[in-house]
Protein backbone atom coordinates (compact mmCIF):
# COMPACT_ATOMS: atom_id res chain seq x y z
CA UNK A 1 0.00 0.00 0.00
CA UNK A 2 1.69 3.73 -0.88
CA UNK A 3 1.74 5.71 2.14
CA UNK A 4 -0.79 9.06 1.78
CA UNK A 5 0.43 12.24 1.44
CA UNK A 6 -2.08 15.02 1.89
CA UNK A 7 -0.66 18.73 0.51
CA UNK A 8 -3.33 21.34 1.72
CA UNK A 9 -2.53 25.01 0.05
CA UNK A 10 -4.64 27.12 -2.09
CA UNK A 11 -1.72 27.71 -4.79
CA UNK A 12 -2.00 24.88 -7.33
CA UNK A 13 1.78 25.58 -8.00
CA UNK A 14 2.40 24.59 -4.34
CA UNK A 15 0.94 21.28 -5.32
CA UNK A 16 2.80 20.65 -8.52
CA UNK A 17 6.15 21.21 -7.20
CA UNK A 18 4.91 18.62 -4.18
CA UNK A 19 3.68 16.60 -6.61
CA UNK A 20 7.39 16.81 -9.21
CA UNK A 21 9.05 15.98 -5.84
CA UNK A 22 7.50 12.87 -4.64
CA UNK A 23 7.08 11.11 -8.56
CA UNK A 24 9.37 8.81 -7.90
CA UNK A 25 8.43 7.47 -4.86
CA UNK A 26 5.42 5.02 -4.13
CA UNK A 27 3.09 7.60 -2.61
CA UNK A 28 -0.58 8.26 -3.33
CA UNK A 29 -0.87 12.81 -3.14
CA UNK A 30 -4.30 14.02 -2.34
CA UNK A 31 -4.42 17.87 -2.51
CA UNK A 32 -7.49 20.31 -0.85
CA UNK A 33 -7.04 24.12 -1.61
CA UNK A 34 -7.43 25.61 1.83
CA UNK A 35 -8.49 24.15 5.87
CA UNK A 36 -12.08 22.95 5.87
CA UNK A 37 -11.04 21.43 2.68
CA UNK A 38 -7.96 19.88 4.50
CA UNK A 39 -10.16 18.06 7.05
CA UNK A 40 -12.20 16.94 5.06
CA UNK A 41 -9.78 15.02 2.69
CA UNK A 42 -7.71 13.97 6.28
CA UNK A 43 -11.22 12.55 7.65
CA UNK A 44 -11.69 10.86 4.77
CA UNK A 45 -8.14 9.24 3.26
CA UNK A 46 -6.50 9.27 6.84
CA UNK A 47 -3.35 10.33 5.79
CA UNK A 48 -0.10 9.08 6.70
CA UNK A 49 1.24 13.05 6.78
CA UNK A 50 -0.17 16.41 6.03
CA UNK A 51 1.74 19.31 4.53
CA UNK A 52 -0.09 22.33 5.67
CA UNK A 53 0.12 25.50 4.23
CA UNK A 54 -0.51 28.67 6.80
CA UNK A 55 -2.01 31.55 4.65
CA UNK A 56 -4.81 30.40 3.11
CA UNK A 57 -8.05 31.69 2.34
CA UNK A 58 -11.71 30.12 3.96
CA UNK A 59 -9.44 28.58 7.06
CA UNK A 60 -5.99 29.03 7.56
CA UNK A 61 -3.44 26.43 8.50
CA UNK A 62 -2.87 27.90 12.16
CA UNK A 63 -6.96 27.11 12.76
CA UNK A 64 -6.76 23.91 10.70
CA UNK A 65 -3.77 22.15 12.73
CA UNK A 66 -5.88 23.60 15.68
CA UNK A 67 -9.04 21.51 14.40
CA UNK A 68 -7.14 18.78 13.67
CA UNK A 69 -5.71 18.59 16.95
CA UNK A 70 -8.59 18.41 18.93
CA UNK A 71 -10.23 15.50 17.21
CA UNK A 72 -9.42 12.20 18.42
CA UNK A 73 -9.25 10.76 15.11
CA UNK A 74 -7.15 12.91 12.94
CA UNK A 75 -4.54 14.01 16.40
CA UNK A 76 -1.99 11.60 15.49
CA UNK A 77 -1.39 12.61 11.73
CA UNK A 78 1.93 14.23 11.62
CA UNK A 79 1.78 17.90 10.38
CA UNK A 80 4.61 19.36 8.55
CA UNK A 81 3.83 23.47 7.67
CA UNK A 82 4.77 25.05 5.14
CA UNK A 83 5.19 28.84 5.42
CA UNK A 84 6.30 32.03 3.61
CA UNK A 85 7.25 33.80 6.87
CA UNK A 86 10.64 32.84 8.26
CA UNK A 87 10.68 35.10 11.67
CA UNK A 88 12.00 33.77 14.61
CA UNK A 89 7.99 35.01 16.64
CA UNK A 90 6.19 33.02 13.72
CA UNK A 91 8.43 29.69 13.51
CA UNK A 92 8.00 29.74 17.47
CA UNK A 93 4.39 30.49 17.28
CA UNK A 94 3.50 27.42 14.73
CA UNK A 95 6.40 25.23 16.84
CA UNK A 96 4.19 25.33 19.88
CA UNK A 97 1.17 23.96 18.25
CA UNK A 98 2.15 20.46 17.87
CA UNK A 99 3.76 20.19 14.57
CA UNK A 100 6.28 17.61 13.19
CA UNK A 101 8.62 20.30 11.26
CA UNK A 102 8.38 23.03 9.02
CA UNK A 103 9.36 24.35 5.55
CA UNK A 104 10.04 28.28 4.78
CA UNK A 105 9.02 29.06 1.31
CA UNK A 106 11.38 29.03 -1.06
CA UNK A 107 11.61 25.27 -0.82
CA UNK A 108 13.83 23.04 -2.63
CA UNK A 109 12.05 19.77 -3.84
CA UNK A 110 15.03 17.73 -2.50
CA UNK A 111 14.22 19.61 0.25
CA UNK A 112 10.61 18.74 0.95
CA UNK A 113 11.63 15.14 0.31
CA UNK A 114 13.85 14.83 2.91
CA UNK A 115 11.84 16.16 5.89
CA UNK A 116 8.77 14.38 5.04
CA UNK A 117 11.36 11.25 5.28
CA UNK A 118 12.67 11.79 8.32
CA UNK A 119 8.94 11.41 9.17
CA UNK A 120 7.49 8.99 6.76
CA UNK A 121 9.05 5.49 5.26
CA UNK A 122 9.65 6.82 1.92
CA UNK A 123 10.20 4.24 -0.86
CA UNK A 124 11.48 4.65 -4.49
CA UNK A 125 8.42 4.08 -6.53
CA UNK A 126 8.27 0.55 -8.04
CA UNK A 127 9.94 -0.88 -5.06
CA UNK A 128 6.81 -2.61 -3.50
CA UNK A 129 4.80 -3.64 -6.79
CA UNK A 130 8.36 -3.99 -8.46
CA UNK A 131 8.39 -5.10 -12.13
CA UNK A 132 12.05 -6.71 -12.00
CA UNK A 133 14.01 -4.99 -14.13
CA UNK A 134 16.16 -7.35 -16.39
CA UNK A 135 19.56 -7.20 -18.34
CA UNK A 136 17.09 -5.71 -21.54
CA UNK A 137 15.97 -2.89 -19.24
CA UNK A 138 18.41 0.67 -19.18
CA UNK A 139 19.81 1.24 -15.94
CA UNK A 140 21.99 3.99 -15.04
CA UNK A 141 25.45 3.62 -13.31
CA UNK A 142 27.25 6.79 -12.00
CA UNK A 143 31.32 6.25 -12.09
CA UNK A 144 33.06 8.91 -9.91
CA UNK A 145 36.29 8.32 -10.63
CA UNK A 146 39.19 10.51 -11.35
CA UNK A 147 40.97 7.99 -13.99
CA UNK A 148 39.49 8.94 -17.45
CA UNK A 149 41.10 5.43 -18.17
CA UNK A 150 38.92 3.36 -15.57
CA UNK A 151 35.15 5.23 -16.66
CA UNK A 152 36.37 4.29 -20.19
CA UNK A 153 37.00 0.53 -19.06
CA UNK A 154 33.66 0.28 -17.72
CA UNK A 155 31.88 2.16 -20.32
CA UNK A 156 33.47 -0.58 -23.15
CA UNK A 157 32.47 -3.01 -20.92
CA UNK A 158 29.00 -1.93 -20.76
CA UNK A 159 29.16 -2.38 -24.68
CA UNK A 160 25.96 -2.14 -26.71
CA UNK A 161 23.96 -3.49 -23.62
CA UNK A 162 21.28 -0.55 -21.97
CA UNK A 163 23.45 -0.04 -19.36
CA UNK A 164 24.57 3.81 -19.25
CA UNK A 165 27.41 5.37 -17.85
CA UNK A 166 27.47 8.63 -16.57
CA UNK A 167 31.33 9.53 -15.63
CA UNK A 168 32.22 12.23 -13.23
CA UNK A 169 35.34 13.14 -12.17
CA UNK A 170 34.60 14.73 -8.63
CA UNK A 171 32.16 14.64 -6.67
CA UNK A 172 30.57 17.80 -6.85
CA UNK A 173 29.53 16.56 -10.83
CA UNK A 174 28.33 13.35 -9.39
CA UNK A 175 26.51 15.63 -6.58
CA UNK A 176 25.22 17.73 -9.19
CA UNK A 177 23.89 14.38 -10.95
CA UNK A 178 22.38 12.67 -8.67
CA UNK A 179 20.33 15.87 -7.53
CA UNK A 180 18.74 15.39 -10.69
CA UNK A 181 18.38 11.84 -11.67
CA UNK A 182 18.88 8.86 -9.49
CA UNK A 183 21.42 5.89 -10.64
CA UNK A 184 20.73 2.58 -10.19
CA UNK A 185 23.88 1.85 -8.91
CA UNK A 186 27.16 4.39 -8.35
CA UNK A 187 30.65 3.14 -8.45
CA UNK A 188 33.38 5.63 -6.80
CA UNK A 189 37.35 5.36 -5.95
CA UNK A 190 37.63 5.35 -2.30
CA UNK A 191 41.35 7.29 -3.04
CA UNK A 192 39.82 10.74 -4.31
CA UNK A 193 41.79 13.26 -2.15
CA UNK A 194 40.84 14.54 1.04
CA UNK A 195 38.43 11.52 1.63
CA UNK A 196 35.82 12.95 -0.83
CA UNK A 197 34.39 9.13 -1.45
CA UNK A 198 33.45 8.39 1.88
CA UNK A 199 32.10 11.99 2.60
CA UNK A 200 30.02 11.20 -0.60
CA UNK A 201 28.82 7.97 0.34
CA UNK A 202 27.34 9.51 3.49
CA UNK A 203 25.74 12.16 1.82
CA UNK A 204 24.32 9.40 -0.25
CA UNK A 205 23.02 7.78 2.37
CA UNK A 206 21.80 10.91 4.06
CA UNK A 207 19.48 11.84 1.42
CA UNK A 208 16.04 10.35 1.54
CA UNK A 209 16.20 9.57 -2.45
CA UNK A 210 19.73 8.13 -2.79
CA UNK A 211 19.96 6.15 0.44
CA UNK A 212 18.85 2.97 -1.04
CA UNK A 213 21.46 2.95 -3.81
CA UNK A 214 23.96 0.46 -4.18
CA UNK A 215 27.58 2.26 -4.03
CA UNK A 216 30.62 0.52 -4.52
CA UNK A 217 33.96 1.50 -3.87
CA UNK A 218 36.68 1.28 -6.38
CA UNK A 219 40.36 0.45 -5.05
CA UNK A 220 43.97 -0.63 -5.99
CA UNK A 221 44.64 -3.79 -4.29
CA UNK A 222 46.73 -2.83 -1.40
CA UNK A 223 44.60 0.00 -0.09
CA UNK A 224 43.79 -2.49 2.47
CA UNK A 225 43.06 0.52 5.20
CA UNK A 226 40.76 2.50 2.80
CA UNK A 227 39.08 -0.51 2.00
CA UNK A 228 38.35 -1.39 5.48
CA UNK A 229 36.93 1.75 5.94
CA UNK A 230 34.67 1.72 3.21
CA UNK A 231 33.32 -1.58 4.16
CA UNK A 232 33.06 -0.48 7.44
CA UNK A 233 31.24 2.30 7.24
CA UNK A 234 28.50 0.76 5.08
CA UNK A 235 29.78 0.50 0.74
CA UNK A 236 27.90 -2.36 -0.63
CA UNK A 237 31.17 -3.57 -1.62
CA UNK A 238 34.85 -3.01 -3.41
CA UNK A 239 36.42 -3.91 -6.84
CA UNK A 240 39.65 -3.80 -6.76
CA UNK A 241 41.92 -2.69 -9.82
CA UNK A 242 42.71 -4.13 -12.45
CA UNK A 243 38.76 -4.62 -13.09
CA UNK A 244 37.64 -7.76 -13.65
CA UNK A 245 34.71 -6.94 -15.60
CA UNK A 246 33.09 -9.67 -15.85
CA UNK A 247 32.67 -9.80 -11.86
CA UNK A 248 31.84 -5.93 -11.89
CA UNK A 249 29.08 -7.07 -14.30
CA UNK A 250 27.67 -10.19 -12.74
CA UNK A 251 28.25 -8.25 -8.76
CA UNK A 252 26.41 -4.85 -10.33
CA UNK A 253 23.45 -6.83 -11.52
CA UNK A 254 22.78 -8.56 -8.31
CA UNK A 255 23.08 -5.14 -6.76
CA UNK A 256 20.56 -3.71 -8.81
CA UNK A 257 18.23 -6.83 -7.99
CA UNK A 258 18.07 -7.53 -12.10
CA UNK A 259 16.90 -10.48 -12.82
CA UNK A 260 19.93 -12.14 -15.20
CA UNK A 261 18.06 -15.31 -15.69
CA UNK A 262 18.33 -14.55 -19.71
CA UNK A 263 21.82 -15.00 -19.48
CA UNK A 264 21.59 -18.94 -18.65
CA UNK A 265 17.81 -19.85 -19.69
CA UNK A 266 15.58 -19.48 -22.72
CA UNK A 267 11.98 -20.09 -23.77
CA UNK A 268 11.74 -21.57 -26.95
CA UNK A 269 8.70 -23.18 -28.48
CA UNK A 270 7.69 -25.82 -26.23
CA UNK A 271 10.66 -26.27 -24.56
CA UNK A 272 13.00 -24.81 -21.85
CA UNK A 273 16.83 -24.71 -22.54
CA UNK A 274 19.08 -24.01 -20.31
CA UNK A 275 23.04 -22.76 -20.75
CA UNK A 276 25.96 -24.38 -18.55
CA UNK A 277 28.55 -21.68 -19.68
CA UNK A 278 32.23 -22.85 -20.09
CA UNK A 279 34.60 -22.78 -16.94
CA UNK A 280 32.09 -20.94 -14.80
CA UNK A 281 34.19 -18.65 -11.86
CA UNK A 282 32.49 -19.37 -8.50
CA UNK A 283 29.79 -16.07 -9.16
CA UNK A 284 28.42 -17.47 -12.49
CA UNK A 285 28.01 -20.48 -10.92
CA UNK A 286 26.28 -18.78 -8.07
CA UNK A 287 23.93 -16.78 -10.07
CA UNK A 288 23.25 -19.49 -12.45
CA UNK A 289 22.28 -22.13 -9.79
CA UNK A 290 20.24 -19.55 -7.70
CA UNK A 291 17.86 -19.25 -11.13
CA UNK A 292 18.31 -23.50 -11.54
CA UNK A 293 14.53 -24.29 -8.89
CA UNK A 294 12.70 -21.33 -9.72
CA UNK A 295 13.31 -21.23 -13.38
CA UNK A 296 12.29 -25.00 -13.66
CA UNK A 297 9.23 -24.36 -11.05
CA UNK A 298 8.26 -21.54 -13.46
CA UNK A 299 8.22 -23.61 -16.81
CA UNK A 300 5.91 -26.50 -15.05
CA UNK A 301 3.55 -23.80 -13.75
CA UNK A 302 3.14 -22.82 -17.51
CA UNK A 303 2.60 -26.01 -18.89
CA UNK A 304 5.97 -26.89 -20.10
CA UNK A 305 7.78 -30.03 -19.78
CA UNK A 306 10.65 -30.24 -22.09
CA UNK A 307 14.13 -28.98 -20.90
CA UNK A 308 17.73 -29.40 -22.88
CA UNK A 309 20.31 -28.87 -21.05
CA UNK A 310 22.68 -27.27 -23.23
CA UNK A 311 26.52 -28.15 -22.40
CA UNK A 312 27.72 -27.79 -25.81
CA UNK A 313 30.09 -24.44 -24.77
CA UNK A 314 31.84 -26.86 -21.87
CA UNK A 315 35.14 -27.58 -22.93
CA UNK A 316 36.31 -28.95 -19.70
CA UNK A 317 34.21 -31.23 -17.21
CA UNK A 318 35.15 -30.52 -13.21
CA UNK A 319 33.09 -31.00 -10.43
CA UNK A 320 31.54 -27.78 -10.43
CA UNK A 321 30.03 -28.38 -13.99
CA UNK A 322 29.13 -32.01 -12.26
CA UNK A 323 27.70 -30.04 -9.25
CA UNK A 324 25.52 -27.92 -11.94
CA UNK A 325 24.34 -30.44 -13.93
CA UNK A 326 23.12 -32.81 -11.29
CA UNK A 327 21.46 -29.67 -9.54
CA UNK A 328 19.50 -29.13 -12.57
CA UNK A 329 18.99 -32.68 -13.28
CA UNK A 330 17.73 -33.23 -9.94
CA UNK A 331 15.19 -30.99 -9.80
CA UNK A 332 13.93 -31.58 -13.33
CA UNK A 333 13.25 -35.17 -11.56
CA UNK A 334 11.81 -33.82 -8.86
CA UNK A 335 8.87 -31.31 -11.27
CA UNK A 336 8.36 -34.15 -13.24
CA UNK A 337 10.90 -32.59 -16.14
CA UNK A 338 11.83 -34.38 -18.94
CA UNK A 339 15.32 -33.63 -19.94
CA UNK A 340 18.40 -34.06 -22.51
CA UNK A 341 21.67 -33.39 -22.50
CA UNK A 342 23.55 -31.18 -25.49
CA UNK A 343 27.05 -31.71 -25.55
CA UNK A 344 30.36 -32.20 -27.66
CA UNK A 345 31.81 -35.49 -28.00
CA UNK A 346 34.38 -34.32 -25.63
CA UNK A 347 32.25 -33.15 -23.37
CA UNK A 348 30.26 -36.56 -23.58
CA UNK A 349 33.51 -38.85 -23.09
CA UNK A 350 34.81 -36.88 -20.07
CA UNK A 351 30.83 -36.78 -18.67
CA UNK A 352 31.29 -40.60 -18.65
CA UNK A 353 34.18 -40.60 -16.17
CA UNK A 354 31.99 -39.26 -13.13
CA UNK A 355 29.86 -41.69 -11.69
CA UNK A 356 26.67 -39.46 -11.64
CA UNK A 357 26.48 -38.55 -15.32
CA UNK A 358 28.01 -41.48 -16.69
CA UNK A 359 24.89 -42.15 -18.29
CA UNK A 360 23.80 -39.34 -19.54
CA UNK A 361 22.88 -39.71 -23.16
CA UNK A 362 24.63 -36.51 -24.71
CA UNK A 363 22.78 -35.29 -28.06
CA UNK A 364 25.36 -33.25 -30.54
CA UNK A 365 22.75 -30.26 -31.04
CA UNK A 366 19.42 -28.51 -29.71
CA UNK A 367 17.41 -29.69 -32.75
CA UNK A 368 18.13 -33.69 -32.41
CA UNK A 369 18.14 -33.10 -28.37
CA UNK A 370 14.37 -31.72 -28.81
CA UNK A 371 13.24 -34.09 -31.56
CA UNK A 372 13.92 -36.67 -29.16
CA UNK A 373 11.15 -36.09 -26.40
CA UNK B 1 19.48 52.21 -0.88
CA UNK B 2 16.19 51.76 1.41
CA UNK B 3 16.83 48.49 4.27
CA UNK B 4 13.80 47.37 2.79
CA UNK B 5 14.99 47.51 -0.62
CA UNK B 6 17.66 45.04 0.26
CA UNK B 7 15.38 42.87 1.97
CA UNK B 8 13.30 42.68 -1.27
CA UNK B 9 16.36 42.41 -3.84
CA UNK B 10 17.88 39.35 -1.31
CA UNK B 11 14.49 37.43 -1.04
CA UNK B 12 13.66 38.25 -5.05
CA UNK B 13 16.77 36.49 -5.99
CA UNK B 14 16.50 33.58 -3.59
CA UNK B 15 13.14 32.99 -4.35
CA UNK B 16 13.23 32.87 -8.38
CA UNK B 17 16.64 30.77 -8.50
CA UNK B 18 15.01 28.36 -5.98
CA UNK B 19 11.61 27.90 -7.10
CA UNK B 20 11.93 28.52 -11.02
CA UNK B 21 15.75 28.18 -11.05
CA UNK B 22 16.28 31.28 -12.88
CA UNK B 23 18.89 33.72 -12.20
CA UNK B 24 17.68 37.03 -12.08
CA UNK B 25 19.75 40.34 -11.47
CA UNK B 26 18.51 43.54 -9.60
CA UNK B 27 18.94 46.97 -11.99
CA UNK B 28 21.64 49.35 -9.59
CA UNK B 29 21.83 52.40 -11.40
CA UNK B 30 18.07 53.65 -10.49
CA UNK B 31 16.89 55.11 -7.50
CA UNK B 32 14.73 53.08 -5.35
CA UNK B 33 12.53 55.82 -4.83
CA UNK B 34 9.23 56.23 -6.53
CA UNK B 35 5.88 58.49 -6.07
CA UNK B 36 2.53 56.91 -6.08
CA UNK B 37 -0.10 56.75 -7.84
CA UNK B 38 1.11 54.55 -10.54
CA UNK B 39 -0.08 52.70 -13.71
CA UNK B 40 0.69 49.10 -13.96
CA UNK B 41 -0.03 47.04 -17.48
CA UNK B 42 0.49 43.24 -17.36
CA UNK B 43 0.08 40.98 -14.52
CA UNK B 44 0.55 42.35 -11.27
CA UNK B 45 0.33 40.45 -7.75
CA UNK B 46 -0.23 41.96 -4.53
CA UNK B 47 -0.19 41.21 -0.58
CA UNK B 48 -0.76 43.65 1.78
CA UNK B 49 0.76 43.52 5.10
CA UNK B 50 -1.13 44.95 8.53
CA UNK B 51 0.61 45.56 11.65
CA UNK B 52 3.76 47.11 12.89
CA UNK B 53 4.91 47.38 9.47
CA UNK B 54 1.93 48.01 6.94
CA UNK B 55 1.34 48.42 3.26
CA UNK B 56 1.43 46.53 0.33
CA UNK B 57 4.10 44.71 -2.21
CA UNK B 58 3.42 44.53 -5.69
CA UNK B 59 5.25 42.35 -8.32
CA UNK B 60 4.39 43.40 -11.59
CA UNK B 61 5.29 41.12 -14.72
CA UNK B 62 4.55 41.81 -18.50
CA UNK B 63 2.22 39.19 -19.33
CA UNK B 64 4.02 37.40 -21.43
CA UNK B 65 7.34 36.72 -18.80
CA UNK B 66 4.63 35.54 -16.06
CA UNK B 67 3.77 33.19 -18.86
CA UNK B 68 7.61 31.95 -19.40
CA UNK B 69 7.57 32.59 -15.21
CA UNK B 70 5.10 30.00 -14.80
CA UNK B 71 5.58 27.37 -17.46
CA UNK B 72 9.01 27.06 -16.04
CA UNK B 73 7.42 26.19 -12.26
CA UNK B 74 4.29 24.11 -13.67
CA UNK B 75 5.94 22.75 -17.17
CA UNK B 76 3.93 23.72 -19.46
CA UNK B 77 3.84 25.96 -22.10
CA UNK B 78 3.35 29.32 -23.16
CA UNK B 79 1.15 28.44 -25.65
CA UNK B 80 -1.21 26.40 -23.73
CA UNK B 81 -0.95 27.55 -20.52
CA UNK B 82 -4.35 29.20 -18.80
CA UNK B 83 -4.35 32.35 -17.08
CA UNK B 84 -5.94 30.95 -13.95
CA UNK B 85 -2.48 28.94 -13.56
CA UNK B 86 -0.32 32.53 -14.77
CA UNK B 87 -2.72 34.19 -11.88
CA UNK B 88 -1.72 31.53 -8.97
CA UNK B 89 1.89 31.09 -10.15
CA UNK B 90 2.32 34.83 -9.76
CA UNK B 91 0.32 35.14 -6.70
CA UNK B 92 2.29 32.71 -4.74
CA UNK B 93 5.79 34.28 -5.46
CA UNK B 94 4.11 37.56 -4.25
CA UNK B 95 3.41 35.92 -1.49
CA UNK B 96 6.76 34.61 -0.80
CA UNK B 97 8.48 38.01 -1.51
CA UNK B 98 6.40 39.37 0.99
CA UNK B 99 6.64 36.95 3.60
CA UNK B 100 10.36 37.03 3.23
CA UNK B 101 10.05 40.64 3.95
CA UNK B 102 7.70 40.47 6.77
CA UNK B 103 10.28 37.67 8.36
CA UNK B 104 13.12 40.33 7.95
CA UNK B 105 10.73 43.41 9.41
CA UNK B 106 9.03 40.89 12.30
CA UNK B 107 13.11 40.23 13.52
CA UNK B 108 13.83 43.84 13.33
CA UNK B 109 10.34 44.20 16.07
CA UNK B 110 7.92 45.46 13.23
CA UNK B 111 5.68 42.65 13.75
CA UNK B 112 2.39 42.29 10.81
CA UNK B 113 0.47 40.08 9.21
CA UNK B 114 -0.46 39.23 5.80
CA UNK B 115 -3.01 39.00 3.23
CA UNK B 116 -3.79 36.16 0.85
CA UNK B 117 -2.49 37.55 -2.39
CA UNK B 118 -4.79 39.15 -5.46
CA UNK B 119 -3.45 39.26 -8.54
CA UNK B 120 -4.73 42.02 -11.27
CA UNK B 121 -4.49 42.12 -15.23
CA UNK B 122 -5.14 44.88 -17.66
CA UNK B 123 -3.66 47.79 -19.29
CA UNK B 124 -2.63 50.93 -16.54
CA UNK B 125 -4.15 50.03 -14.14
CA UNK B 126 -3.73 52.15 -11.28
CA UNK B 127 -2.21 51.92 -7.30
CA UNK B 128 -1.95 54.18 -5.20
CA UNK B 129 -1.38 54.75 -1.66
CA UNK B 130 -1.86 57.01 1.30
CA UNK B 131 -0.09 58.02 4.67
CA UNK B 132 3.05 56.31 3.86
CA UNK B 133 6.52 56.59 4.24
CA UNK B 134 8.35 54.11 2.54
CA UNK B 135 7.70 54.48 -1.35
CA UNK B 136 10.17 51.85 -3.07
CA UNK B 137 10.68 50.92 -6.17
CA UNK B 138 13.02 47.89 -7.48
CA UNK B 139 13.66 46.21 -11.03
CA UNK B 140 14.80 42.99 -12.00
CA UNK B 141 15.82 40.86 -15.31
CA UNK B 142 16.23 38.20 -16.21
CA UNK B 143 18.60 37.18 -19.49
CA UNK B 144 20.24 40.10 -19.58
CA UNK B 145 16.39 41.07 -21.63
CA UNK B 146 14.15 44.48 -21.28
CA UNK B 147 11.46 42.42 -21.83
CA UNK B 148 12.09 40.46 -18.88
CA UNK B 149 11.38 42.50 -16.60
CA UNK B 150 10.23 42.50 -12.71
CA UNK B 151 8.98 45.35 -11.07
CA UNK B 152 8.54 45.19 -7.27
CA UNK B 153 6.55 48.15 -5.69
CA UNK B 154 6.84 48.57 -1.79
CA UNK B 155 4.37 51.42 -0.22
CA UNK B 156 4.24 50.95 3.39
CA UNK B 157 4.24 52.51 6.63
CA UNK B 158 6.31 51.57 10.15
CA UNK B 159 4.14 52.51 13.15
CA UNK B 160 6.02 53.53 16.38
Amino acid sequence: MPLKILSVDDSKMIHTVIGKAFKSYNVDLIFASNGVEGLAAAAREKPDIMILDVTMPVMDGIETLGKLKADPSLKDIPVIMLTAEAGKENVIKIARIGIRDYIIKPFTEQLVVERVGRVIDLQPRGTSEAKVKTLDDPVNILVVEDKPAIIEQIRDAAGNSPWKIIGCGQCGEAIDYTSKEIPDVILISISLPDKAAFNFFQMMRANQRTKSVPVFGLSVKTAVEEQNQAQAIGFNGIFTKPLDMQELQYRLSKAMGLDTSKRYFQLEGNAMFVRIPNDPSTIVATEMTGYIQPKLREMVDSGLSKLVVDASEVQKVDMGIIKMMLNIVQNAKELGVKFRVVGTQAFGDQAQSYEDTKDFEIYPDRQSALSSF
Amino acid sequence: MHLVSSFIRGGMREIFSTMLTMEITSVEDIPDEIEPPLRLSGVTGQVSLAGKFNGSVYLNFPEQFSKVCACSILGSTPETIAPEEVNDVIGELTNMVTGSLKSKMTDRGFNCQLSVPSVMRGENVEIDSNHINIKLYNEFHYDGKAENVIKVYVFARLEE
